[in-house]
């Protein structure tokens, strides 16, 4: 079983108080939105609303297990079985709020989505807007192949250009640029915080594993723009540092140390974690939580640095972007194979996976593909993971211990 | 000796059976190159302009499909394209045009593309007409893909051509729109069969030729009214060859469409007149409703039920590709929506890969009998 960090407490605290800021917005008077997680939340900051996120709405539900019943609720309506699955848990969650475990969500003013993540959200978010007939704020940047072209940077930092103005008729207020200023700048700061925590795990031991991170990321999603996102990430690397120093590690007797692809399984992450743990393994790093280390540079002109900032986020940039990522990753944090995670829900994430681990592989570099859904438990074949992960495991020792018996 | 309205099915029908097939052999009478497109949002007159032939792939040309190395949540569409590639079934295919309609097909470029040598280009187009910029980027796309088109094609893409380009297709949309006003107004004029024949030879002709054969088809002599069973309007990305037989022979006739394989392809017209990639550029800007496309004024699901009025359809069948999550997600306010309005309204699954004749035979023919 791997160490648990004592942030965790503070965390989950910071999430409960992020979700009843929701439900309070209206007494105090405050606009509520529902955001997605790869939009520029900043300027929500700056005219005082309250962001929500189903996505991370989602997640809790995964983690709960509550993803399946909620998801079969909302295929009761007549939503397909192969949609995404943190779509069909909110849908479930509006219809049935008691099954989801925060109660579901508040009802928003308006929704402002941006399709850098995926293009489902799009859709996503145009049904939220028919079902709560409220306006939506839709920022669209074009996918990247390859490299940057200059008529796409524009046409994002056009659209950034556009939202203050958006946001003042939307809100009645007037737009603050000395408060989104401020939340770039803390943005930036937790980030850099956060690519921290994340770094520290290239000592030996690693300090803290992917599980850890996929829990403590809820802030740099949810509340990145913020002094208590910050607070908490000053405190989390600390905590990592002192351990560093301590020399301890996640995981006793570390052995071997893998790279995680993909959304976790939330539903089973401190299962996998512990049943890895057993067997000396620490998964030491995830493509998804090291997504949020991305920030903006710092820069006069704000607005269009942000906007650069989210244009490349990683699920909008081509394979060959991803997969050097992944190798760097996987140089820096000295790990022995990657597990990728194909998840059936997030197909943008998961389609080239296959083609990904194959150049690996031809470099040697150890791979498993293991089939799974992030929020839906019915997708989950758990005999399935432990053999192949054990099987995976076995691989390893072969590799790098041959001829010695664990 | 057969007549021109014969010869025209029988051709239509050849290409549709083997379009790949009818690519070399253009290519072979002509010399010129052939671009494979992915639906459907490439601006083909431009290739049209640099003397290509535009081929629009839809993953099913070659039968049923060997998913190998295609993960089992991509949509068949999807994994019959990239399949089809890898398994070198598109040899006569001499450069590719991917646009940017949904992650999958961004992603299947992705995956292709290492491998597969040939020249290509991603065209990434605004997926929100009413974003501030959106013209502008487009503009900047259309023309950076007419200097990749000329280039691949060793003709520069002038604008008299493009012009001229423009013209053909706005002929062949206007062929395509009577050949839908004609199946409105007589119900059964074309049966479905038919029709999936026709919208898919345009896939793999030149479009003179294809507005020729339409032409040709829009001739036929009206024989004896024919009082259908049921009126459809048929939405979705695609029909296939079982759905339509499965239609035709419970007596339903199409009386409209939106699909991406039928109206959304052929509709819009681009101006003729004045600068050639503007009118490209306003004309996908303002095409019609599109789960894949954001529009601003929520309209898709308005439209939709309005065109099935208009074309005097008594019920809606959507044709859900498994796995295509741009279509799936308005399935349950559609559903919703023809409820409130009192029209049978039935989803019904597809996969391009599975035979699946035997239960949409039965699906289809229980939702034709439904109000009898």
């Amino acid at each position: 079983m791997a160490k648990r960090l004592a942030a965790a407490a503070r965390m989950k605290e910071m999430m409960l108080r992020h979700f009843q800021a929701g439900w309070l917005a209206r007494e105090e008077g405050r606009k509520v939105a529902f955001v997605t997680s790869g939009a520029p939340v900043e300027f929500l900051h700056a005219m005082d609303v309250v962001p929500v996120y189903p996505e991370n709405h989602g997640a809790v539900c995964g983690v709960a297990r509550a993803g399946g019943r909620l998801c079969q609720a909302a295929e009761e309506k007549g939503y397909s079985r192969d949609l995404c699955s943190y779509w069909k848990v909110d849908w479930g969650a509006r219809t049935t709020p008691a099954a989801s475990p925060i109660g579901g969500l508040p009802k928003p003013d308006f929704l402002f989505c941006a399709n850098n993540i995926c293009r489902t959200v799009v859709k996503w978010y145009e049904g939220l807007s028919r079902f709560y007939r409220v306006p939506l704020l839709l920022l669209d940047m074009p996918f990247r192949h390859g490299e940057e072209e200059p008529a796409a940077r524009e046409y994002v930092r056009e659209q950034f250009r556009n939202i203050p103005g958006e946001l003042a008729r939307l809100t009645g207020r007037t737009w603050d640029e000395g408060r989104f200023r401020e939340s770039v700048d803390l943005s930036r700061e937790a980030s850099v915080l956060w690519q921290e925590c994340i770094e520290a795990n290239s000592a030996r031991p690693a300090p803290a594993t992917a599980a850890d991170q996929f829990l403590m990321m809820g802030p740099i999603v949810t509340m990145r723009g913020t002094r208590e996102a910050v607070g908490f990430y000053r405190e989390l690397a600390d905590e990592i540092r002192e351990r560093v120093g301590r020399g301890e590690g996640a995981v006793e007797a570390e052995r071997f140390r893998l790279l995680w692809d993909n959304l976790p399984v939330w539903h089973q992450l401190r299962p996998l974690s512990d049943f890895l743990a057993d067997r000396g393994v620490v998964l030491v790093g995830a493509t998804y939580t090291n997504a949020w280390t991305e920030r903006a540079a710092k820069s006069p002109d704000g607005t269009d640095a942000v906007a650069d900032a989210y244009a490349r986020v990683w699920l909008n940039m081509g394979l060959a972007h991803r997969e050097e990522i992944i190798r760097r990753m996987a140089a820096s944090l000295a790990t022995d194979g990657v597990i990728f995670h194909a998840n059936r829900s997030c197909k943008p994430y998961s389609f080239g996976q296959e083609e990904i681990a194959a150049r690996l592989k031809s470099d040697g570099i150890p791979c498993i593909l293991m089939d799974g859904d992030m929020a839906d438990e019915r997708d989950f074949a758990e005999g399935s993971w432990r053999t192949r992960l054990e099987a995976f495991v076995e691989q390893l020792d072969n590799r790098f211990h041959p001829g010695r018996t664990r | 000796m057969p007549s021109g309205v014969e010869w025209a099915f029988r051709f239509a029908s050849e290409v549709s059976r083997n379009p790949a097939a009818a690519v070399s052999r253009w290519k072979s009478l002509s010399g010129r190159k052939a671009a494979g497109c992915i639906p459907i949002y490439a601006p083909e007159e431009v290739l049209h302009a640099a003397g290509m032939l535009p081929v629009t792939l839809w993953g099913n040309e070659f039968g049923p499909a060997s998913p190998a190395g295609v993960p089992p949540f991509v949509c068949s569409v999807a994994g019959g394209i990239v399949s089809d590639i890898r398994a070198g079934k598109w040899e006569g295919i001499d450069a590719w045009v991917f646009p940017s309609t949904c992650d999958t097909f961004q992603n299947a470029f992705e995956v292709l593309f290492p491998y597969d040598e040939r020249p290509r280009f991603p065209f990434v187009f605004p997926a929100y007409a009413d974003a501030p910029g959106a013209s502008e980027y487009l503009l900047d796309r259309i023309e950076a893909f007419r200097e990749w088109a000329g280039r691949v094609s060793g003709r520069e893409v002038s604008e008299g051509a493009l012009e001229k380009s423009v013209r053909v297709y706005n002929e062949n949309r206007r062929a395509f729109s009577l050949l839908e006003e004609k199946m409105a107004e007589s119900p059964g004029a074309f049966s479905g069969t038919e029709f999936l024949t026709l919208a898919r030879a345009g896939m793999a002709l030149p479009k003179e030729g294809h507005t020729e054969i339409l032409r040709e088809a829009l001739a036929r002599p009206r024989g004896t009214p024919r009082y259908p069973r049921a009126k459809i309007f048929l939405s979705g990305i695609l029909a296939t060859g079982p759905v339509m037989e499965a239609l035709d022979a419970a007596g339903a006739a199409i009386v409209g469409n939106d699909l991406a394989l039928g109206n959304r392809y052929y509709s819009g017209l681009a101006h003729e007149s004045g600068d050639p990639p503007l009118s490209l550029v306003r004309r996908h800007l303002r095409r019609a409703p599109c789960p894949t496309l954001h529009d601003s004024e929520g309209t898709r699901i308005e439209r939709l039920f309005e065109r099935s009025v208009g074309s005097g359809a008594d019920r809606v069948l959507l044709l859900r590709v498994r796995q295509c999550e741009p279509e799936s997600g308005e399935i349950p306010d559609i559903s919703d929506e023809s409820r409130k309005r009192g029209i049978p309204f039935l989803c019904l699954d597809i996969d391009l890969q599975a035979e699946e004749r035997a239960s949409a035979k039965v699906r289809i023919e229980a939702f034709v009998e439904m109000g009898e």
